[in-house]
Parts: structure tokens; C-alpha cells; sequence
């Protein structure tokens, strides 16, 4: 039996069922999370005493010893028909948005989406954890419509599910922690061009149709395909809106150095996709302009307890620091060094080897960018599909034309 | 007159999974071995303490009290480092008590 944190109750029942045990059973106790206070923690337990001692020995219901069949679902073939107010109604209601308007995924957006990839559409990429949803290039499609994705966005969203997948992201874990660490995707190579990812000014605002719904896809795969549900499975207190969509291109061509994926030994006309889960992004002007200044504030900031560093620099602050004889290795080791002895905690030992990325982001101006977090980065490369110039070609007057006022 | 969409459910399938019932209950925890499940949270073996002292001022020395730490954030059964040390403990308790929910 499992005693379970009162908040959790619903969380651990999903738990258990999708591990194919729904009848385990489940006393809720009222000790505070994370608890360091003994005498809550007694207090708690010895409140919820009685019901363990009665979960270990009360004997078995039928339904215990033979699990009714989980209810079906509705995976197959069209799922709704209605107008377009009555078709967001019917996905929001069901769960399936992220709270914001979808694009009816329709047989024919569907098929267009497919024109992103050569991987059949039946294709399973792997399964999502918590529910092991099947992560079939098709069900990656609809959801890439929902988000509003143009077919070109596939390539990207295949690499985004491996990059999930790979056991080294803690997918499992930061997907649905209590501390909110949301997927950030950093991306190298042509394809950013092609898709016009932007890397420079407000790369990480609203208003750019690849960084907006190639994010946001990602949310609703995780969703849907993963079944990672706010309050359910996804258990983020505080919730995070890098979770909607925090999706970059790095400013290679601004850049005095080598891009992320050249470090890693891919070519510089690779295509990478990047994934870490970060928690919180800080912006700061450096004290000065120079070397010193900059670097000192990024020390400053950091202060004593950090585990994992994307330090985003724009091009003005990567000159001033190539400048002064700084590489990118240097300055990651630098960093690296700074990083203070932290006491091993639950999340910590989620950590890699490696603590500090450098990427180079953004336009005109002098800040520069934390983004923290406790975990690894997994870079995959991002396959095309052979005919992946028709393919651009087709999408590519999808730019933003503002009129002077 | 306004368009009629007709959707693709974006919910994925999953496998069939065989579903397993828990596992028989024992009749009293007196002269039995309660194991305690800690996973790597902190406040997970300050909770199992607090069990074991509630156990104890009930069961006294009529109980055995076998605890298990998981050594990370990976699932213990499937972990190789925990994997093999768990399958040995589950064989060598009568019931067992998890903490769950941070």
C-alpha cells in the first residue's frame, strides 16, 4: 500500500493504473510536502496510522484481485464532427488543448502535415511515459495541426519526441515535477533559416509562427501522446509558461563562435534540435560593457546554488567577449569552475557531467540571459525528407510583413 | 452557412496492458516483515521513520521492519543499479508500505 500526500491522491491512482495495477491501494496523509519539520511529519503519520494498518489486512475486493478492463478511448478515426466553435468546445473539453484555440485536425491538414516527413505515418516513434501512448508520426501530425505547425515543423517535431525520449532528458521526471521545468528546444543549423526560427530579437517572445507552434506541438505530444495532464499526472505547483512554447534558433551568423552543434561534433550544415528542461530564465544588463562586467554579473547572479546553466549571450556581449580571447570551451569551463559544491538533493542527482552551455541568442542590445535547471541537454539530429526543398519552398512566404506607422 | 469539421482524436493508443490485481493481504502484521519503501525524496525516510515508530508503539517487537532505499529517480524494479537488490527484498517481505507525493 502507499501512503500518499493528500494532494497526490489522483496523481499515484494514474500512477498505478497506468502501470496496469489500478486497484493499489491509497491512505492520504496531510504531512506537508517536503517536509523537514519532525513533529508534522509524525503528526501526519500517526493520523493516517490506522488506515495502513487496515490497507495491509483488510481482505481483498473482487475488483482488486481481477482489475475491471480500463474504459476505451478514443484513439481511432474521426473523433468529432461539428462547427468550428462546437470542434473547440469538444477538444477542450475533452483535455486535449492546452487552453488555447486549436486548428481542427481534419483528414486533409492531416495528410498536408505529413508532407513534412518520409516516415510513414504509423510509424511509432517510441512510447510516451506516463500512459506509453504511442508517439506515431500520424498522432504527431494532428497534434502539430492543432498547434497551428506548418508541415515543415515534422522533421523537428520527430527529432523534439526522440530528444524526449532519450533517457538521459529525465523526460519522465521533469515532464510532470512538481517544479515546473519546462522542455526548451534550441536549434542549429539551416533548417532554422529555412523555417525562420528566430535566433535575434524577441527570440523567445510571441510572434514568430515556427518558435510559436513547434513549442507548443511539443506541449500537446506531451499531452495527448504522454498523457501528462495538469493537476493529474503534471504535478508543477507553480506551473511555467515556457511550458506554452520556449523555442530558439542560436544566432549562428551573429555568432564569433563555434554554433552548440559543431561543439558536439556534428557539421555546421547539420540540423540539431537541443532539449533541457529548465525551470527559470533571468535577464540582467551587465554591470559593464567589458569582459569583466559581464562576466562578473553572470557570477553574481548565479550565486550559490545552481546545477545547470544555459547562458544565452547576444551577439553584442559575444564580441566584446571573443574580444578579450574568450572561446566558448573557456568560458563553459570558467563557469564551470564557479559552480559551488551543492548538498546532494532529490533532483540533483538528475544532474549530468556537464553544467554550463553557452548559446548565442537574441539582437541589438546589451542582456543576457540565465536559464537554469538540474538536468542534462539532448541534442538529436533532425532528419529531412527527401523532397524537403519542395517542401520549404511551398511555406516559405509565411513572413510577418509589419507596415511603418 | 458555416463549415462542419470533421476530426482526428490527437490521443494516442497504447498497447493493451495486462492488468494485475494486488497482492493478497496478510491477516495481522503481528510476527510478519513490513517492509518500508523509501524512494529518493527527501522527505521519504523521515516519513518511513515515523511509520516504523507508529508500527513499533503498536506491534512492539512482533514485527519486522526491512526498509529499502532507491539509490535514484529511476523506477527501482527496472533500475539496474536498485533492480536485482529490489526483486531480492520483495521476496523477503510480507507487505509493503510507500510513501508517495513528495
Amino acid at each position: 500500500m502507499a501512503l500518499v500526500n493528500e494532494g497526490f491522491v489522483h496523481d499515484a491512482r494514474s500512477a498505478a493504473a497506468s502501470k496496469g495495477m489500478p486497484g493499489v491501494r491509497f491512505v492520504p496523509q496531510k504531512v506537508p510536502c517536503e517536509c523537514t519539520v519532525p513533529e508534522k511529519i509524525e503528526a501526519g503519520v500517526e493520523a493516517a496510522i490506522d488506515d495502513v494498518v487496515a490497507a495491509l489486512t483488510t481482505p481483498l475486493r473482487p475488483e482488486e484481485v481481477s482489475p475491471p478492463p480500463r474504459p476505451s478511448e478514443l484513439t481511432q478515426g474521426a473523433a468529432f464532427s461539428g462547427d468550428l466553435a462546437e470542434v473547440q468546445r469538444f477538444f477542450y473539453n475533452r483535455g486535449w488543448t492546452d487552453g488555447l484555440p486549436i486548428v481542427p485536425p481534419t483528414r486533409a491538414a492531416v495528410d498536408q502535415m505529413l508532407t513534412g516527413t518520409d516516415l510513414p505515418p504509423q510509424h511509432v516513434v517510441g512510447k510516451m511515459i506516463p500512459r506509453l501512448g504511442k508517439a506515431t508520426v500520424e498522432k504527431i501530425a494532428i497534434n502539430a495541426v492543432m498547434a497551428g505547425a506548418l508541415p515543415t515543423a515534422m522533421p523537428l517535431l520527430i527529432a523534439g519526441v526522440e530528444a524526449l525520449l532519450d533517457p538521459m532528458s529525465s523526460f519522465g521526471t521533469f515532464e510532470v515535477s512538481t517544479g515546473s521545468w519546462a522542455p526548451f528546444y534550441i536549434i542549429n543549423g539551416p533548417i532554422r533559416g529555412q523555417l525562420r526560427i528566430n535566433g535575434s530579437t524577441g527570440a523567445l517572445s510571441p510572434g514568430d509562427l515556427a518558435n510559436a507552434t513547434i513549442g507548443r506541438a511539443m506541449g500537446l505530444i506531451v499531452k495527448n501522446l504522454g498523457g501528462a495532464r495538469k493537476g493529474i499526472e503534471d504535478m508543477g505547483v507553480l506551473g511555467n509558461p515556457g511550458k506554452y512554447s520556449m523555442v530558439l534558433a542560436e544566432h549562428e551568423e551573429a555568432s564569433p563562435w563555434e554554433p552548440q552543434h559543431v561543439q558536439l561534433g556534428f557539421g555546421s550544415n547539420d540540423n540539431c534540435l537541443t532539449v533541457s528542461f529548465p525551470n527559470s530564465y533571468v535577464q540582467l544588463v551587465p554591470r559593464g560593457t567589458d569582459e569583466k562586467g559581464i562576466l562578473d554579473t553572470v557570477k553574481d547572479r548565479l550565486g550559490p546554488y545552481w546545477r545547470q546553466l544555459t547562458l544565452l549571450v547576444a551577439p553584442s556581449q559575444a564580441a566584446t567577449l571573443a574580444e578579450a580571447g574568450w572561446t566558448k570551451a573557456a568560458l563553459m569551463e570558467h563557469l564551470e569552475r564557479s559552480r559551488p559544491e551543492v548538498p546532494s538533493t532529490g533532483v540533483g542527482r538528475l544532474s549530468g557531467p556537464e553544467s554550463v552551455r553557452v548559446v548565442v541568442v537574441g539582437g541589438p542590445g546589451a542582456w543576457i540571459g540565465l536559464v537554469l535547471g538540474v538536468g542534462r541537454w539532448v541534442t538529436k539530429p533532425i532528419m529531412l525528407p527527401a523532397n524537403w526543398e519542395g517542401v520549404v519552398k511551398k511555406y516559405r512566404d509565411y513572413v510577418p510583413n509589419y507596415l511603418r506607422y | 452557412m458555416e463549415a462542419t469539421y470533421e476530426v482526428l482524436s490527437p490521443w494516442a493508443e497504447t498497447d493493451p496492458l495486462p492488468l494485475q490485481g494486488i497482492s493478497p493481504r496478510v491477516a495481522e502484521l503481528r510476527s510478519k516483515r513490513i517492509g518500508l519503501f523509501a524512494n529518493y525524496k527527501r522527505a521519504a525516510v523521515p516519513i518511513q521513520d515515523a511509520v516504523e515508530d507508529e508500527l513499533r508503539a503498536r506491534f512492539g517487537r512482533d514485527i519486522a521492519i526491512s526498509r529499502f532505499a532507491q539509490s535514484g529517480s529511476s523506477d527501482a524494479g527496472s533500475s539496474p543499479e536498485d533492480g536485482p537488490r529490489y526483486a531480492q527484498w520483495l521476496e523477503e517481505v510480507d507487505a509493503v508500505i510507500v510513501a508517495v507525493g513528495d
